[in-house]
Parts: structure tokens; C-alpha cells; sequence
């Protein structure tokens, strides 16, 4: 699951490199910001096609599975969009054919734009935007999670290393300082690589809340999801998203992201 | 189209489909479905139970080449609380020696069309549902396909909306979008049967139809256009009033009532359109207009100097919407109004007609259970309908739905009343017939 940002990452990165504020050489001392920043920067590939799995998993151990098909790309700014996206849902059978569209904005003071086709209403509906707050899917990640936050509206401190699955990591704490459900979040980022391989997501009470482990497909220089496994320790819901049959670079454009392709569903393309 | 050709068609297409696949016949058919079972219970004036509904729909889809698909959806229905209830029960309202035509079973083909879809251009041609406009449920613009009564306002498109046969085309040139409608189908709005629970009027029995021809073809056109952050569409439908003008004749003795008769017939209506929405922050706003040129109206007798009983006037509707999600509940709030142009007072139908919606909704438990609470008002007469529902997936294809419909308003006069339409009221008519529902539906 990509990170594309919304008001966000491309629009901040490139206004950094633009006043040359170069990051630090890799091996030399990094603090908070620039690791995080370096974590931001990773490459997605120009477009993605893949198939999601979200298995929701309650306490009691009954699951659910949603599987979508996704198409992504990176606008880079153009038409002022930062990324467009779309899922068409395959399963469960009630939710079959149901398709959501979002248009990121790379304008931070312009809301991004969403459109729900719904096969039940024969019909293509813009729909108003989502509190960032609410949950994925009904997963354990809000809309602000699956995006990316400024790396303005975050302290960012490196508190230490440590090694996760046999590589080293730094450690970074995160504390809001712009609006935010977390008290503060812990993340480990790869040192050879800079991919964030865990997240600890703590309530305004900083209690642990939630844990997020990541693992990537690694494919040249290329950097995606591979899945993400979240626990949310409080209630005992658990959520894996699985990404499967990804493609980069499969030549995707404007009229994969518009609501004719809604209407017309998923057909292979 | 004649019926023995739609069904000769539908056959051939079902039939053909298969071998002009890629792999063979019925290689690559997808076959879905869902088995549902609906209850309703009247617990206001005359409790009883009045729906025990039990369906399976199929739903078949097979390519043909590479550009096209076909796509067939079907039904079969038995209603054993219909079937073992004496008709009195499920409908109160029956007098002896009122018709009963409700069928307690059946077996329909619902849609059943072929999608050619290329690069410029998406044909559909067969029997479909057509949806325009923004605003949903106030059949501004929205008024490309009939509409079926039978359960009042109650079921979801796909049953509430008469499929029609017609070709759609779809094109996109890169300015926006333009769709065609050619709808030779003869079919107009379907009443609830005589003798059911929600019989609120019937057809006169002479009522006259267009025949199937090109001449009475109806035609329809939409443009759509984003202009910076405004998405439009303008609209025009050359269509038949769903509705029939009858013309009625009313004759006596010595100033005495005695009788009518009616010559009810369907006028063709002009109907222009025009639709606009627009994010504003967080929320969509949604704006939809319609004039209606060609309509209609009964008159009160004797009002007019030909001595006729119908005269024609245009309608102007609007109605204006917010979408919007407040603290994670999805709200919408819909007003909308229809006025007749150059009104008379005998003319028994309200100058303006003013009528607002909301609808909310949210889930639960991570979207296991939805919460939904839909109101309608109408200022006439303040008529309301509430539906607040609670949906529950219990496993990936299993669902539970309960709720409770709720009319109220003013009762007004019994539809069959020629002398007093002009209060008649179509909510608060069925205001005695509150109900609980629960539906259980399993996909596959």
C-alpha cells in the first residue's frame, strides 16, 4: 500500500530540494528530521497496479476479508494533483463492484477529491471528504495513517537504535505538533535502506494504542508495501493488508482515474 | 417492442453469447447471485404481518470479444404471507367486492443488455436502469426510467426503478462527456396492484399507450463539462409524462352527479435539465434544475370554457444538497421544490410543492454494522416518512437488516375520490401503515 500523500509529502519535498537544503550524506550523523525525510522519499514507481487484501481479524478471532484491485499514480504536482488512486472491490459479494476514487491535491489549503460508484444505486456519487480520522475500510488505520503527514507537523527526534529482524534500525519519536489523534508515534527505520519497518502508535494519553509491522517489496531501487500487519493492543482488533500482483510502470493515465472507469469497474486494465 | 421479440432477443443474446466467448461455450460465464428473505410487520391500525418475501437472483456476466460483455440479471419470488393471508388482512382498506391482482409469486427477467466499451465510446444496448442527476430520490432530472409502486417508496433501485429497453451510448471527447438515449420501450409508471397494502390508485382501464414505433421513440441527451472545480451536466428528454393526462367527462342529471368517464391518455413532456456540484472544504455541494414543458394538469369541472377537464402547463423543479461528513457520520440534506408555471386556483394541485431530506449514516464496529436514518418531509399537508435501518454483515456474505418505516402526515382524501384530488395526500394516505422489516439476504 503506497503512502501517497495528500496535502503533503510531494508538495513539502519539493519545496525543500528547491531551496537546496540537501539531506546529510548517507553514514553521516542523522538527526530525526532527515532520517524521516530520507523515509519519505522512497520510490514508488511512476504508476501501480496491484490487488489488496485486508483481513480484518477481531478479538475473538472471526475475520473478514476485503480485496480490492488498486491502480495508483504519481501525478507529481501536474493539474495540481500529487497522486490519483482507485479501488474496485472484488470481495465480499455485497461490497462486489463498488469503486472509490481519489484525486490527491498537492495544494495543502485545497481539499483532495472523492467520488463512491455504487452498483446498488447505478450510479457515480462525489462524496464530501473523509475525517482523516476515521477508519480505512473499517481497518485498524485512519485515513491520516494511509497518508502522509507534513514533515512540519511532527517533531522528529532520533532516541536511539535498535535492531528489528536482525537489522539495524533507527528510532525515531514523533509528537505532533499540529492536530493529531496521537500522543506520539515511535517509528524504526531501516538504516541501509531507510523503510520503516514499525510503528507504535500512542493515544493522547500516551498509552500504546497500536502496532504496526511493515514489510517491503524490494525491487531495485523500487519501494513498496508488501504488507502491513496492525494491532490495536486496546481492543485486540487486528488488521493485515496483504499486496499482491503488484506492477509498476504499467503506462496507467487520466482516464483510469475518472469516474467513467468507475462506472465501468475493474475490466483487466 | 413487442413482448414475443424482447423475449426472442433476450434469448438469442443468452443463448449466443457463450460461443462468441473466447474458450467456448460458457467458459467464461460469471455466475452471481443472492438468496434474501424479507419480513414486514404492520403494527399501527390493523396489525398484521404483510411481507414474508423470499427471492433468489441471478445475476450472469460472459464477454463477448474483447470489447463487449453481457450481462443478465433475473429473479424468482414467492410470498407465502401473501399466499395463505385473506386480502383484507394485508390491505384493511379493501371494501367487498374490491379487485385483488396481487400476485403472491413470480419469475422476471430485470436487465438484460450488452456493454460494447472502446476507447471513445461505452454502448449499452438492451433492457437497463439509466440514472441522472444528483439528488437522489427527488426525480429532478432523474427521469429516464418509470417507476414501479408496489411497494410504495420502499425498495432499493433496482426494484423501484422499471428497467426499459433502450440504447445508451457514452462518448468522451476530451472536453467532457456526452450520452444518448434512444428508448422505443412503452412502459410508464406501474401503481401497487389493486387490493394490495400500498394500492394508492390505479390506471383508468382504458388508459391509451403509445404504441412501439419510431415516431414515438423517446430520446434523451446529456452533456457534461467540469469547468475548474464544478463538474455540469445540461440534459434534454424527449419523453412520454409517466404519469397519464385523463381526460375526464362528468355528466348528470338536472345539476345531479351521476358518473364520469375518463379518457386517460400519455402526453409527451420536454423535460430541460441542468446539474452542478462542487466541493466547498471538506463538503459537496449539489445543485439540480429541471423544466418541464408539456405537462398535463387536471382541472376542477366545469373551470374551463372548452368544458374540458385538463389544461397544459410547465413545471420548474429545483432542489439544492449538501453532502458532508460530521464528526464521522455521512450527512446529506436535500431541498427541493416544483412550482407550476401560470397556476390557476382550479387547478387542484398545490402552485409550489416544497419537500426537504436528510439522510445520515455511520458504522460500527469496524464496519461491521451501518446506522442509517433517512427522512423525508413534504410541506403539503406535512407529510414525513423515517426509515432508520441497521444493516449487520454476520459473515462475508450474509446480512441482517432492521428497521422501521414511518409515515405521517395528513391522511387527505381517498384517492378514488374525482371530487376531492385536490386534497389527496400520498404519503399521509398510508399513514396507518407503520412497519417493522427485517431482511436477511446471502450472496454468492
Amino acid at each position: 500500500m503506497t503512502r501517497s500523500g495528500s496535502v503533503r509529502s510531494t508538495f513539502a519535498l519539493a519545496a525543500v530540494l528547491a531551496l537546496g537544503l540537501a539531506a546529510p550524506a548517507h553514514g553521516a550523523a542523522l538527526d530525526g528530521n532527515a532520517i524521516i525525510q530520507k523515509s519519505q522519499e522512497l520510490f514508488q514507481g511512476k504508476d501501480q497496479r496491484s490487488t489488496v487484501t485486508l483481513e480484518l481479524i477481531n478479538a475473538d478471532g472471526s475475520t473478514r476479508k476485503i480485496v480490492t484491485k488498486r491502480l495508483w499514480k504519481d501525478y507529481h504536482g501536474k493539474d495540481g494533483y500529487a497522486a490519483k488512486t482507485v479501488f474496485f472491490t472484488l470481495f465480499p459479494p455485497d461490497s462486489k463492484g463498488v469503486g472509490f476514487l481519489i484525486w490527491d491535491t498537492a495544494n495543502p489549503n485545497r481539499k483532495d477529491e472523492l467520488w463512491l460508484y455504487l452498483p446498488s444505486l447505478r450510479q457515480v456519487r462525489k462524496v464530501s471528504v473523509r475525517d482523516q480520522d476515521d477508519a480505512f475500510m473499517g481497518s485498524d488505520l485512519t485515513f491520516a495513517d494511509m497518508g502522509q503527514r507534513l514533515l512540519s507537523e511532527d517533531a522528529h527526534t532520533l532516541v536511539g537504535e535498535e535492531t528489528v529482524d536482525g537489522a539495524p534500525c533507527y528510532v525515531i519519536e514523533d509528537v505532533p505538533v499540529t492536530e493529531s489523534i496521537y500522543g506520539k508515534k515511535r517509528l524504526w527505520v531501516k538504516q541501509d535502506d531507510f523503510t520503516t519497518v514499525r510503528i507504535d502508535y500512542y493515544d493522547r494519553k500516551q498509552d500504546l494504542l497500536k502496532t504496526q509491522k511493515i514489510t517491503w517489496i524490494r525491487d531495485g531501487k523500487l519501494r513498496v508495501y508488501k504488507e502491513l500487519d496492525v494491532r490495536n493492543v486496546q481492543t485486540g482488533h487486528r488488521t493485515i493488508y496483504t499486496i499482491t500482483e503488484l506492477e509498476t510502470d504499467v503506462g496507467l493515465d487520466d482516464r483510469d482515474f475518472s469516474e467513467r472507469a468507475l462506472q465501468r469497474g475493474y475490466r483487466g486494465r | 417492442m413487442r413482448r414475443r421479440t424482447r423475449a426472442a432477443l433476450g434469448l438469442a443474446l443468452a443463448l449466443g453469447a457463450p460461443a462468441w466467448a473466447p474458450g467456448g461455450a460458457g467458459a467464461q460465464v460469471e455466475l452471481t447471485g443472492r438468496l434474501q428473505q424479507e419480513l414486514a410487520y404492520r403494527y399501527a391500525a390493523a396489525p398484521a404481518l404483510t411481507k414474508g418475501l423470499a427471492f433468489i437472483q441471478l445475476e450472469a456476466g460472459a464477454p463477448v470479444g474483447t470489447a463487449g460483455r453481457l450481462t443478465a440479471i433475473g429473479r424468482a419470488w414467492y410470498d407465502p404471507v401473501l399466499d395463505f393471508s385473506e386480502p383484507d388482512r394485508i390491505n384493511p382498506d379493501l371494501a367487498p367486492g374490491d379487485p385483488v391482482r396481487d400476485a403472491f409469486h413470480g419469475a422476471e427477467l430485470k436487465e438484460l443488455y450488452l456493454d460494447v466499451l472502446t476507447d471513445a465510446v461505452d454502448l449499452r444496448v438492451g433492457r437497463q436502469i439509466v440514472r441522472w442527476g444528483l439528488l437522489e430520490g427527488t426525480r429532478i432530472t432523474d427521469r429516464v426510467n418509470p417507476l414501479d409502486f408496489r411497494e410504495f417508496l420502499f425498495r432499493d433501485v433496482e426494484d423501484r426503478y422499471i428497467p426499459l429497453w433502450m440504447l445508451r451510448a457514452s462518448y468522451y471527447p476530451t472536453w467532457g462527456q456526452t450520452q444518448v438515449l434512444v428508448i422505443p420501450d412503452m412502459t410508464f409508471h406501474k401503481p401497487a396492484p389493486a387490493g394490495s397494502e400500498w394500492e394508492e390508485f390505479q390506471l383508468p382501464p382504458d388508459t391509451r399507450k403509445p404504441k412501439v414505433s419510431l415516431k414515438n421513440t423517446e430520446l434523451g441527451l446529456l452533456l457534461g463539462r467540469r469547468w475548474g472545480e464544478t463538474a455540469w451536466t445540461a440534459s434534454y428528454l424527449y419523453t412520454w409524462d409517466d404519469f397519464p393526462a385523463a381526460f375526464r367527462s362528468v355528466f348528470g342529471v338536472a345539476g345531479a352527479l351521476t358518473g364520469a368517464s375518463f379518457d386517460a391518455r400519455y402526453e409527451r413532456l420536454h423535460i430541460f435539465g441542468l446539474t452542478a456540484s462542487r466541493s466547498v472544504g471538506p463538503a459537496v455541494l449539489n445543485f439540480e434544475g429541471a423544466y418541464d414543458h408539456g405537462k398535463h394538469l387536471a382541472t376542477d369541472t366545469g373551470a374551463l370554457p372548452s368544458g374540458g377537464n385538463e389544461i397544459a402547463r410547465d413545471i420548474a423543479h429545483w432542489g439544492a444538497g449538501v453532502d458532508a461528513n460530521v464528526a464521522g457520520v455521512d450527512v446529506s440534506v436535500v431541498y427541493f421544490q416544483e412550482q407550476v408555471i401560470g397556476w390557476k386556483p382550479y387547478i387542484p394541485v398545490d402552485r409550489v410543492e416544497r419537500a426537504a431530506s436528510l439522510l445520515m449514516r455511520e458504522s460500527y464496529l469496524h464496519n461491521r454494522v451501518d446506522a442509517q436514518l433517512l427522512v423525508l418531509y413534504f410541506h403539503a399537508g406535512h407529510q414525513y416518512v423515517a426509515r432508520p435501518r441497521v444493516d449487520w454483515r454476520l459473515t462475508d456474505r450474509t446480512k441482517l437488516s432492521v428497521g422501521v418505516d414511518l409515515l405521517g402526515g395528513q391522511r387527505g382524501s381517498d384517492p378514488s375520490d374525482a371530487t376531492a384530488v385536490r386534497d389527496f395526500r400520498f404519503v399521509g394516505y398510508l399513514k396507518d401503515h407503520d412497519r417493522a422489516t427485517a431482511t436477511v439476504s446471502y450472496r454468492f
